[in-house]
């Protein structure tokens, strides 16, 4: 219960100072809406019109007061550069952010799982030594010339996979599948090698500064055994702790997949709202991205508790 | 060249003797049409560079253009050779003392929606675009105009304050003269561009905003047999190289704004025909006339004497641009100078050094938005060889553009997109305290001529006029001009009947698929 | 002699290290009788515990030389031995417990379940509730209170004496001959100690284990030991049964260890009163390595003392012993 109004706490003081900042690092830079919408080429006069239309000029703090308390009953706002609601655009990109960083996370860790056992398993040798060069390559191929590469190969050269784009599961499985694999492998690796490092270094710290694995392997355990049924559990909380970090960052951060591969997701949305000075989606997403990092933090203090019985007494 | 087969149907009255629309005026382009006939019938998908608005009212960029025409029909179109073509409008007459236009409307067209075009749509449209509470982006083309009259059914009249020649090809024939369903205008309101009805040639089926359109034929269309296509589908593919791939792999079929690596690639390659006809407007160096060291003459014409726009051409576009320019017009712009003005400072690196020397050296900051890194150093390569000792600063684009507008800065890469209109490609820029007039040039008399340019009706007086304007700037050398401002498209070869067009934008009415 | 359980002869072990090869056992020689507790005593540093994991085939394969020497479990050569055959003795007939409780449990599974894994592994056709049956009955053996309660413990529930009592549990709970204690009482304080030790010698007597008890402390080794080897670097200097053993001290540094005696019961730190340290294992050593530190040293010293023989089951390696074989 102590728990619950702690987090809820954490909530509200997390989006408060997020949108807070938010909006004011948003006035602050140069440049306005009113440019994006009227063009370049637009008359003073008439983006004066537009920012008082708008309500641009009126005073900082009674802008924001506006937004947050209709924020609180739901209403983001309408985007000043599309005109529609927020909330209808955050709903419409949602999904496909939130199913690229799930496949993506889900694969990286299916992936970063069995390469650092097999590495921390053999640590210092060959077998480490491949994967933790595979794991540096990984780290510094950026997504977008990984992604640059496959649309050549598979889109240009070989023909198998669309470019660009997204079908939704109404299109079909297959469809659906077809846009969503670059996307995946161009994140893939980075994100693998990330958790693989996290998780590797850590079993190795178990192993070597803790006795329980060479307690269960006096018992008569196999290697490969202690690995699996000891010693990755309990490196399992540094584990979950980065791939939750790096959920929230892929919710508001795949910006430069979803830009390449023209994926209608939210960081897509973000980035460009940012550049177009859209001040109200802007606030939206960030203020949604606020509350899914503190969702995603409580789900990681929740498996906390289910990896790690110790968390129970201190939390 | 402009199959359009709507001026067909009614010759365009003007009076005066501004030009009468003719049939088969404009670019060629019959080299690139495809193999197979037009047919009815198929699917076309458009990838954008940015996200679009569907309202005309709001419509500043091609991506809006494209979205927008498709959907509403204009009263004119402003052809890229200067010729006007009737569109919903079946004539447009103009007064001869210029304060007076009279529109008159087709017979028997429809909205989306059934609502027939008559004259108290298209009165409810153009007021929409002055409304003083919610003004169009278009609103500063609309500024002459003082009311706007229903005479009659099909008659429109529209009275202006002064006379305004630009009007008819930027008001009447631009974006905003789109003509909205006044049903659906009372229906949806603001949300007009989420729910967008007009009287083009395709309807609003579906939008996923910032990312897809979906449009499907209008069966109705005015146009006999037209469009041929049954669904358009507009795509936004933000990175240049991804809508290339797209392109090449069949993802989609026409992409705006194709980069030049993608255009010498695109030259090997059968399947994809490229559409880059030179912009209306251009790139230049905007040098900042109201302070040192370029409020002297000689210090301008140092820089402009020291810059390459061919070499600079070929390190940034690959030279795939236009260069051929010594004035505000892009390279076929039917109001540019038939040859170069006398005066105008072209590449001379000795001369440069001359007036370098004679300045007893020439100390500059060169401000360049941080997208057009590449550009900047091209640009700082050849002043240095000059011995122009030139310092680069890099800004953010919005700072660069705020910076540009309220003359902070000494020198800085910049462009504009112009129009087919030459007033527009002068006005702004040119005029005393005009809100684009980045180099603070003020001269009387070239603001007398870009006045008298915009009130003379009669169309060869205006081009003698506008290339007195050329002849002007280019003694008085304000900047340097760089190349033309491009947008060019490609498309797949299958793919017919989507005219050349300088301002970036993909006009679908008459576009077909061979199979 | 037949009823020798383990026996562990010129025992050499190397390790690579950053700082280059490291002589952890230069030649170590000792025996494990059948329902015996071997006291393993000797300063930090001398190979104690590399001595036992030795035995157990636990030294990290890529880092450890093992080698040359012999050790043999009754008479089978454990050396060489594969990694699955070392399995299938390891926990089952020699296993070993920890010194620290609180690092020797996996800190996110259940006592039970830590406890019931070496019945599982060596016995894997037993049912599920024969294990937990096993696993109780081996909680209670070990004196804890409410065993199934225990049972679904985690190790923070638990206190220091507890835990380590939970590790006996789970070293016994395959029913080896041999176990192999590594100063199991150093982490607890002291009246916790002396529970933990008397517990592990009636375990011993009532199972007829052998016991290999590593310990730093002669007090320990007093008191519990039936047999006693003193250890220094990386090598057993002398080794006797204990009662033969304090009645007569041959080797210099035994006598520095039982004279440090007092001291020791009293608490810790009783071995820094031996003068000096042990000799860097790192650089090669000739002769007695004690030298540096002997009162008794003499030139002859340079020399490795050869072993020698005071009963047939007290052996020294000495040039000047100070017990009876000095006259
Ligand atoms: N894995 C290893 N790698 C390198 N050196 C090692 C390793 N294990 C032990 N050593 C070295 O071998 C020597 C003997 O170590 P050992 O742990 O057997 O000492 P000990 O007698 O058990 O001492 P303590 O009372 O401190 O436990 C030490 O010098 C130690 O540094
Ligand atoms: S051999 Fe010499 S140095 Fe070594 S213990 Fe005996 S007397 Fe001391
Ligand atoms: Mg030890």
């Amino acid at each position: 219960m102590r728990y619950l109004v702690l987090r809820a706490a954490q909530l509200v003081v997390v989006v408060f100072g997020v949108t807070v900042v938010s909006f004011v690092l948003l006035h602050l830079l140069p440049g306005d809406v009113t440019t994006t919408v009227l063009g370049e080429g637009a008359s003073p006069e008439a983006k004066a019109a537009l920012r008082a239309e708008l309500g641009l000029d009126d005073p900082l703090l009674s802008r924001y007061w506006e937004w947050l308390t209709s924020a609180m009953r739901g209403d983001l706002g309408d985007s000043l550069t599309m005109g529609y609601p927020v909330t209808e655009l955050i709903r419409l990109r949602l999904p496909v952010t939130l199913e690229l960083a799930v496949v993506t996370l889900s694969a990286s860790v299916l992936l970063a799982i069995p390469t650092a056992l097999v590495a921390a398993r053999f640590r210092n040798r060959w077998q480490d030594k491949v994967l933790s060069m595979g794991a540096y390559a990984g780290i510094a191929a950026p997504p977008f010339l990984a992604g640059i590469l496959l649309i050549y190969v598979f889109s240009v050269k070989l023909g198998w996979l669309p470019a660009t784009g997204w079908n939704p599961w109404s299109e079909g499985l297959v469809a659906h599948v077809r846009t969503l694999v670059m996307p995946v492998a161009s994140l893939l690796f980075v994100e693998a090698a990330i958790f693989m490092r996290v998780l590797r270094s850590d079993l190795v710290a178990q192993l070597s500064d803790e006795e329980y694995p060479l307690v269960a392997r006096a018992k008569g355990a196999t290697m490969r055994s202690v690995m699996i049924r000891h010693v990755l559990r309990n490196s399992l909380l540094p584990f979950v702790t980065i791939v939750g970090l790096q959920f929230g960052v892929l919710l508001g951060g795949a910006v430069i997949v979803e830009h390449l591969f023209a994926l209608p997701g939210l960081g897509e949305l973000l980035v460009s709202s940012i550049y177009q000075r859209d001040a109200t989606t802007v606030q939206g997403i960030v203020m949604f991205i606020a509350i899914a990092f503190v969702l995603i933090n409580a789900l990681v203090d929740l498996l906390y508790r289910f990896i790690d019985p110790r968390v129970k007494q201190h939390g | 060249m402009l199959r359009n087969p709507k001026h067909r149907l009614a010759p365009l009255v003007v009076a005066g003797s501004l030009a009468l629309a003719a049939c088969g005026g404009g670019a060629g382009s019959a080299d690139r049409t495809p193999t197979g006939k037009a047919q009815q019938g198929g699917e076309l998908t458009v990838a954008t560079e940015i996200a679009w608005t569907t309202d005309p009212n709001d419509a500043t960029t091609f991506s809006s253009w494209t979205a927008s025409q498709a959907i509403y029909d204009r009263l004119v179109y402003a052809q890229p050779d200067g010729t006007v073509e009737p569109g919903l409008a079946e004539s447009v007459e103009m007064s001869d003392d210029g304060r007076r236009y009279t529109v008159k409307m087709r017979p028997g067209t429809t909205f989306h929606d059934g609502t027939p075009v008559d004259a108290e749509a298209v009165k409810i449209s153009l007021d929409r675009v002055r409304d003083p509470k919610a003004p169009s982006t278009s609103a500063a083309y609309f500024a002459s105009v003082d009311t706007v009259e229903v005479v009659d059914g099909r008659t429109v009249q529209i009275n202006m304050k002064s006379p305004d020649v630009a009007f008819l090809r930027l008001g009447l024939g631009g974006v905003a003269s789109g003509i909205v369903s006044p049903t659906a205008l009372e229906k949806y309101g603001d949300k007009i561009d989420q729910n967008p009805v007009g009287a083009g040639p395709f309807k609003f089926v579906r939008e996923n905003p910032g990312d897809e359109l979906e449009l499907e034929r209008f069966d109705d269309y005015y146009v006999p047999e037209r469009p041929y296509l049954d669904k358009v589908t507009l795509k936004f593919i933000p990175d240049a190289q991804a809508r290339y791939a797209s392109l090449t792999s069949g993802a989609v079929d026409v992409i705006h704004n194709i980069d030049p690596k993608s255009i010498k690639s695109a030259e090997g390659n059968d399947s994809v025909v490229v559409s880059h006809p030179s912009g209306f407007g251009n790139n230049m160096i905007s040098l900042n006339n109201t302070r040192a060291p370029f409020d002297d003459v000689r210090a301008r014409e140092a820089v402009c004497a020291a810059t390459d726009a061919d070499a600079i051409n070929q390190a940034v576009n690959l030279g795939v641009y236009g260069t051929d320019i010594s004035s505000p017009f892009g390279p076929d712009h039917p109001f540019g100078p038939a040859e170069t003005p006398a005066g105008y400072v072209s590449y001379d690196l000795d001369r440069a050094k001359e007036l370098v020397d004679e300045l007893g050296g020439l100390d500059v900051t060169l401000t360049v938005a941080s997208i057009s890194k590449s550009l900047g150093d091209a640009i700082m390569a050849q002043w240095k060889a000059a011995g122009i000792d030139v310092t680069g600063e890099a800004v953010e684009t919005t700072t660069a553009i705020e910076r540009a507008t309220s003359l902070e800065y000494e020198a800085m890469p910049y462009r504009y997109q112009g129009d087919v209109e030459p007033d527009r490609n002068v006005a702004n820029t040119f005029v005393e305290g005009a809100f684009l007039n980045t180099t603070g040039y003020a001269d009387p008399e070239v603001g007398g001529l870009i006045r008298e340019g915009r009130q003379e009706t009669d169309e060869s007086r205006r081009k003698e006029i506008y290339a007195g304007i050329s002849d002007k700037l280019a003694e008085a050398t304000p900047m340097c001009w760089l190349f033309s401002n491009d947008l060019p498209q490609a498309w797949r070869s299958h793919v017919g009947g989507i005219p050349d067009a300088p301002d970036g934008r993909t006009v679908l009415s008459d576009a077909y698929v061979t199979e | 002699m037949s009823d020798v359980v383990v026996a562990i002869e010129d025992l050499h072990v190397a390790f690579s290290t950053p700082r280059g090869e490291v002589r952890a056992l230069r030649g170590v020689s000792l025996e494990v009788r059948a329902g015996r507790m071997v006291c393993l005593i000797g300063e930090s540093g001398s190979g104690k515990s590399v001595t036992g994991r030795a035995l157990m085939g636990l030294l990290p394969a890529h880092s450890a030389r093992i080698g040359p020497g012999s050790m043999r479990l009754h008479q089978e050569e454990l050396l060489g031995k594969s990694e699955s055959a070392m399995r299938s003795i390891r926990g089952r007939r020699i296993a070993m417990i920890f010194q620290d409780p609180s690092r020797a449990l996996n800190p996110t599974r259940r006592i039970g379940d830590q406890v019931g894994e070496a019945i599982k592994i060596h016995f894997p056709d037993r049912r599920a509730s024969a294990v937990r049956a096993k696993v109780l009955e081996h909680l209670d053996s070990v004196k804890l209170p409410d065993a199934a309660r225990v049972a679904k413990k985690y190790p923070h529930e638990l206190s220091g004496g507890m835990r380590q009592r939970v590790a006996i549990a789970m070293a016994l709970s395959a029913e080896p001959e041999v176990l192999v204690a590594d100063e199991p009482t150093t982490a607890l304080d002291v009246t916790t100690q002396v529970q933990i030790l008397d517990l592990l010698r009636s375990l011993q007597r009532s199972r007829d284990m052998s016991v290999l008890l590593i310990t730093h402390d002669m007090g320990v080794a007093a008191h519990y030991a039936d047999d006693v080897a003193v250890m220094y670097a990386g090598r057993v200097v002398e080794r006797a049964p204990a009662a033969e053993l304090f009645a007569d001290v041959e080797m210099p540094y035994t006598q520095a260890l039982l004279e440090s005696l007092p001291s020791a019961r009293a608490g810790r730190g009783a071995l820094q009163t031996i003068p000096g340290g042990p000799p860097d294992l790192a650089l090669g050593i000739s002769g007695c390595a004690f030298a540096p530190r002997c009162r008794f040293v003499t030139s002859q010293c340079k020399q490795q003392p050869v072993t020698r023989e005071v009963a047939g089951d007290h052996v020294f390696e000495c040039w000047h012993p100070v017990g009876k074989e000095s006259r």
